[in-house]
């Protein structure tokens, strides 16, 4: 816990919404949090100018009256990280949502932690020596039954020394100690101030690719653990669909999902589908490796200013533990949105489209907290993000579009047009890139798919040259081209619809591995060369094109998420159905 | 509001009670009679909807069954209607009789405590140098700068009446 | 400080007598700019507070935007036309607006603040609520899954509505968008319920609102519905607080009552452009199309008061109508607001100059919730199948029938002139439908299906064999 000095008293002078400015309190730190009028609803400090300061409220301010009192607490906005954060929800300020009422009113202060939080005993199970010397990122022990990774009690940034006492194996509270290194005890959960990045030792180099089971993402812009990725669509092109399967089915070990000033009813969905899903690796449930952050757009606002902080956190919260974490931020404009309005009612000069002239570096400083490193405790480890950004009108020209461009490693652009003809996921092919594809191609090489990136290109370039056909096709019809050509457009078609298209609710579908996916396009490339054999040989392109090709569409939809081996004996008898054409 | 010495409220109490009683007094007066005319119109207007409705589904015809639909719905809402203006003449009966009978206050023998305590009252609120008036149908009013306070015996009839309609409401509520 | 179970924010405090201090009343006006009313020498007026505006003998009513020092600025809901600095005296209420709720409102027909129309007493109720709302938590929230059926082929069958979505319409002025609103107000049913309506209108014309009262008359009568009414010459500012009583009067309904609640909200554009107006005067930076920057959360604090919630009855489903401005769906209204709701059913000048009701655009339409409210153990096993078959085919019409524009429909291939033609059986058998047809589900689906059977077999790739056989009309071009 930061502690900034002692507690002060000041008057509330003015309030216009979430902002409100305070006379008297002296001593105050930037990022403090104050308690405010009789609901005591917290205020976290922006800007201090003599003894005034101006604060942006968590909560809604009605009611809050000139001359009620601001009282410093001493603490910024900090997490309480421990057992029992997976599986749960919690809100904005990392406050447990799942114990909540119903109706989410003011004056749940950040002060007060949830009794049922603090009162829930963990076993814990020690696993180093007293008398080691211990450094930051050492495990202490573990404590079995809080989610689907084996929770790792550390040695926190900041104390190392001989390890003096250590628990034994027992029941024990969140923040009872459990080991005392040099004279500093350690207590099961540890606070972190949210807006801190964690501490680690370097980053290595390298890339490993994160399996989405989205096949046009895996197959054509993968992702690399570590990395920062944006997916900005307009309303209506399946972002969040797109997100939530990559919640459900990614290799991460942990997922941290922050609605930030989205829908409450998508929260809903989230929490009851991972709550159903079963997590192939240990047999649990998805929500076990899921942390799920909550502040929906009719929460406040300033709150959901802050949930994308606290999700970043808890990811490098269990990154330090030695995990694979996935943080997803759906959305980031919503984020950007909560800053402009507090940057407008506090009257800064603002930029572009009303955004405040520190949006870019914001946006910067909030993707390069995405990272593959080596922890202090000497593990590997990443935080992958994820940010959905909402461009007003589908506008990619708007400030957040183009500042997060800057700053990803991956951008997957949702098509509009795509998404109206129902081809879901609507990942644009012309639109979208990733920056890793030679380093992923590289760990492909090496972990026993030599052909990747030959077959990533030939897709890519068979797409490209099926969209133009396609346009010229729109003008002079597609009987007026050449045989050749007219092979194209279906190896386009075959490989959108057989391929990139992918079926969410389907059983068979909604997850595909790496090598399935890999199988599913060697079959379309395949069906597309033994096309141009065929039309090469004389035979009719209007023949072809009338064949069955359910076979081939029908593949993704017929065959396991995993079998491989069920597409590719498919192809024999596809490519003999069609030389029966001859 | 902070800095008012609590239960300051309470020299009001006397003329609230006497208030709630004679609003009271009234509802018990006129309700019962009101609630009786109110549904046997209610009854009156349904049964003709339903009589209409009877009608066209004899006719038979299409178009005549929708024409029919429409025509025994707005027969309801003109019965509704009818009945909604009664209770409202009813309500506004109510808060005159009301108005009267605070004002009638004025000659209760312990008029002379209660505008004691309402010169008390308004200075607590606004403060000392307040210029206290009597008002000529009871209470006083008090202005002090740009503020002012109505402290009349009407004026708290009215507010004392709104705040009771959850008991008196019966009177206008379906 | 609230009731942890049912009613958002009822406190205990509401019901007690008002403080004297109500009595108080302010002179000292310092602004009168557009909507706003700037009052000095004020203390103790907390943000958010409700007012009472005597103007010169009447009673307006203003809300608190900021409180700076003694200053407090308010918006007037009934504008400041005739204001002026010496006829005015303003009482604050001591705590931001609260209304009765209850089932009083029912049969109601009130204006934009809430009082009667109708010729009636107030509306009262045992309860009152602030208007704003709370959050719902989200955990609290049960995933809408049960289908509405509203008798429309368009909407039941390819933007399937769900109990306790929020589904808006979007038009463009001239549409019939009224029609299709009260349709559904009148038609939908649930599990085989019919629905309580809430409607609120925004800035309608006082044509509009006729038509309206007749359609949905029989609601009316039946106590089923309530109206507040704000019509295209009533106090712009009003607007504001319309959608939030209406709101708060549905959440009261539903989750305290346990009634499904449908809310109709027309025109979320004229809203807007209320709340635009303060803001302008406000003279806050704009962002886009001087619309303010925190537009998208004024909305959702609207659209988001939809739900269902776990372990109890009732619902609200909210359906907004907004015009788009030129038509343009990227204006900012329909914009943020297709950012918020769970899909949108799009109406198009295009499909309407076919002659076709309602002219829903079906590929621009979407009903997010529709996979978790259609299909097997919810409509049919072949619901959701088909509608995205339906959708995928019509796609391909659309390119067809651009070509065939272009390059003449001789020059078409056979599978290209089958999508003509099955373009026109969709939309003559399947969207074209009455302003009082009420079609079953099944009549629906079997209307897809004809549609589907007028393209060669091999085109449905999305329909499984199964179904296919099953459900295929019989000696089809496709069998």
């Amino acid at each position: 816990m930061a502690t900034l000095g002692e507690p002060q008293a000041g008057t509330v002078v003015r309030v216009s919404g979430p902002l409100m400015e305070v006379d008297g309190v002296e001593g105050v730190a930037m990022l403090e949090i104050l308690a405010v009028g009789p609901q005591r609803i917290s205020a976290e400090t922006v800007a201090i100018a003599g003894n005034r300061a101006t604060l942006q409220a968590y909560e809604y301010t009605g009611g809050v009256k000139a001359g009620d009192a601001a009282v410093a607490t001493g603490n910024q906005l900090t997490g309480l990280l421990g057992p029992g954060l997976l599986g749960q929800v919690f809100d904005g300020l990392m406050r447990p949502l799942s114990s909540a009422p119903l109706w989410l009113t003011p004056g749940r202060s950040t002060s007060e932690e949830d009794p049922g939080i603090l009162a829930r005993k963990w076993t814990f199970v020690p696993s180093a020596a007293v008398g080691e010397q211990v450094s930051p990122g050492d495990v202490l022990g573990t404590v079995p039954g809080a989610g689907s990774v084996e929770h790792r009690v550390l040695v926190p940034p900041g104390i190392s020394g001989e390890l003096a006492w250590l628990a034994s194996e027992s029941q024990v509270r969140a923040l009872d100690p459990v080991a005392r290194i040099g004279s500093r005890e350690v207590s099961l959960a540890e606070r972190w101030p949210v807006r801190s990045a964690r501490p680690f030792r370097d980053r290595p180099a390298g890339a490993v690719p994160l399996h989405t089971g989205q096949r046009v993402l895996d197959l054509m812009y993968p992702l690399a653990r570590g990395a920062a990725a944006a997916v900005p669509g307009g309303f209506g092109t399946g972002k969040t669909m797109l997100l939530q399967q990559i919640a459900k089915w990614s290799d991460a070990d942990v997922i941290v999902y922050v609605g930030c000033g989205e829908r409450g009813n998508e929260m809903a969905d989230v929490l009851d589908g991972l709550s159903q899903l079963v997590d192939e690796r240990t047999g649990g449930k998805l929500i076990d490796r899921t942390v799920i952050i909550a502040n929906t757009s009719n929460m406040p606002m300033m709150a959901r200013e802050a949930s994308i902080y606290t999700g970043i956190c808890v990811a490098e919260y269990y990154r330090d533990m030695g995990y694979d974490v996935v943080v997803i931020a759906d959305s980031t404009s919503r984020w950007a949105e909560a800053l402009r309005e507090f940057a407008n009612r506090n009257g800064d000069l603002p930029a572009e489209d009303g955004y405040p002239a520190n949006l870019a570096s914001a946006l910067a400083a909030f993707y390069e907290r995405a990272g593959r490193v080596t922890t202090l405790g000497g593990r590997t480890a990443s935080v992958t993000v994820i940010g959905a950004v909402s461009p007003p009108g589908g506008d990619m020209t708007e400030p957040v579009t183009t500042d997060t461009q800057r700053f990803v490693r991956c951008l997957w652009l949702l098509d509009r047009d795509l998404a109206y003809s129902r081809h879901y996921p609507a990942v644009s092919w012309t639109g979208s890139f990733t920056r890793d594809e030679e380093a992923v191609g590289r760990w492909h090489t090496a972990n026993g798919d030599p052909g990747w990136a030959k077959r990533r290109a030939r897709a890519a370039s068979l797409l490209a040259e099926a969209d133009r056909l396609g346009d010229l096709a729109d003008i002079i019809g597609a009987n007026s081209l050449p045989g050749h050509e007219r092979m194209v457009l279906l190896g386009g078609r075959l490989l959108r619809d057989g391929v990139l298209m992918q079926n969410a609710l389907s059983a068979n579908d909604g997850f595909c591995s790496a090598e399935k996916g890999a199988a599913l396009l060697d079959l379309v490339l395949d069906v597309v060369d033994t096309c141009q054999k065929l039309v090469e040989d004389g035979v009719p392109a209007t023949s072809i094109e009338q064949a069955d090709h359910g076979p081939v569409l029908r593949a993704r939809e017929e065959t396991g998420p995993r079998d491989a081996a069920a597409v590719s004996s498919r192809r024999a008898e596809i490519v003999r159905g069609l030389e029966a054409l001859r | 509001m902070t800095g008012l010495p609590t239960g300051a409220d309470a020299t009001l109490a006397p003329v609230r009670d006497s208030l709630r009683a004679a609003a009271l007094a009234t509802v018990a007066e006129i309700g019962h009679d009101a609630r009786e005319r109110g549904q046997a119109l209610l009854a009156a207007a349904g049964r003709e909807a339903d009589g209409i409705r009877a009608a066209a589904a004899a006719a038979g015809e299409d178009a005549a069954r929708s024409e029919a639909t429409m025509r025994s719905a707005r027969v309801r809402r003109q019965a509704h209607e009818t009945v909604l203006t009664q209770r409202n003449a009813l309500r506004l009966e109510l808060q005159e009789k009301v108005r009267v009978s605070a004002t009638a206050l004025r000659t209760d023998p312990r008029y002379p405590d209660l505008l004691a305590g309402l010169i008390e009252r308004a200075h607590a609120l606004l403060g000392p140098d307040a210029t206290v008036t009597e008002n000529e149908d009871g209470g006083v009013t008090a202005e002090a700068g740009s503020r002012r306070l109505d402290l009349s015996l009407p004026t708290l009839a009215a507010d004392t009446l709104a705040q009771m309609s959850p008991e008196v409401a019966d009177l206008w509520r379906r | 400080m609230t009731d942890r179970t049912t009613t958002p924010g009822a406190a205990d405090s509401e019901n007690l007598p008002r403080k004297a201090e109500g009595r108080i009343s302010h002179g000292d006006v310092r602004e009168l700019r557009g909507p706003l009313l700037v009052m000095g020498d004020v203390a103790g007026v907390g943000w958010d507070e409700f007012a009472s505006v005597d103007v010169a003998g009447r009673e307006r009513h203003g809300l608190v935007l900021e409180v700076d020092h003694d200053l407090v600025t308010l918006q007037v809901l009934e504008g400041t036309d005739g204001m002026a600095p010496g006829n005015i005296r303003v009482r604050f209420a001591g705590q931001p607006l609260r209304i009765p709720v209850g089932p009083g409102w029912l049969g109601r027909v009130c204006n934009g603040r809430g009082e009667p129309l109708d010729g009636g007493p107030p509306v009262t109720g045992d309860t009152t609520l602030p208007v704003s709302g709370w959050p719902l938590n989200p955990v609290h929230r049960e995933p809408p899954q049960e289908p509405v059926l509203t008798g429309i082929s368009v909407i039941d069958a390819l933007t399937t509505l769900v109990r306790g979505q929020k589904l808006p319409i979007f038009s463009v002025p001239g549409l019939p968008h009224l029609a299709l609103a009260t349709q559904i107000a009148a038609q939908a049913t649930s599990g085989g319920t019919a629905f309580r309506v809430v409607f609120a209108a925004m800035g309608l014309t006082h044509a509009d609102i006729a038509y309206v009262r007749d359609r949905l008359e029989e609601r009316s009568a039946a106590g089923e519905l309530v109206l507040l009414l704000n019509a295209a010459d009533d106090p712009v500012i009003e607007r504001i607080l319309t959608p939030r009583i209406a709101l708060t009067v549905a959440e009261h309904l539903a989750y305290t009552e346990g009634h499904d609640v449908l809310v109709i909200m027309s025109d979320m554009t004229s809203y807007a452009e209320a709340v635009r107006e303060v803001s302008a005067a406000r003279r806050e930076i704009p962002a886009r199309r001087g619309y303010p920057g925190y537009l998208y959360s004024d909305l959702a604090s609207l659209y988001e008061r939809c739900g269902r919630v776990r372990g109890q009855n009732g619902s609200v489903t909210i359906v907004p109508v907004l015009t788009m401005p030129a038509g343009d769906i990227t204006h900012p209204v329909p914009d943020l607001t297709g950012y918020i709701t769970e899909g949108q059913i799009v109406l198009s000048a295009e499909v309407a100059a076919r002659g076709i009701y309602p002219p829903v655009d079906a590929l621009s339409s979407l009903s997010r919730l529709m996979r978790s409210g259609a299909g097997a153990g919810r409509t049919r096993e072949d619901h959701l199948d088909v509608a995205a078959q339906v959708l995928a085919a019509l796609a391909r019409a659309r390119q067809a029938a651009e070509l065939a524009e272009l390059v003449g429909a001789g020059a078409l291939s056979e599978t290209d002139r089958s999508y003509i033609a099955y373009r026109g059986q969709v939309e003559s058998g399947l969207l074209n439908q009455g302003h009082d047809e009420l079609r079953s589900l099944d009549d629906t689906l079997g209307r897809a299906w004809s549609a589907l059977a007028t393209l060669p077999r091999q085109e449905l790739t999305m329909l499984s064999t199964e179904f296919l056989d099953r459900y295929l009309p019989e000696g089809s071009e496709a069998s």
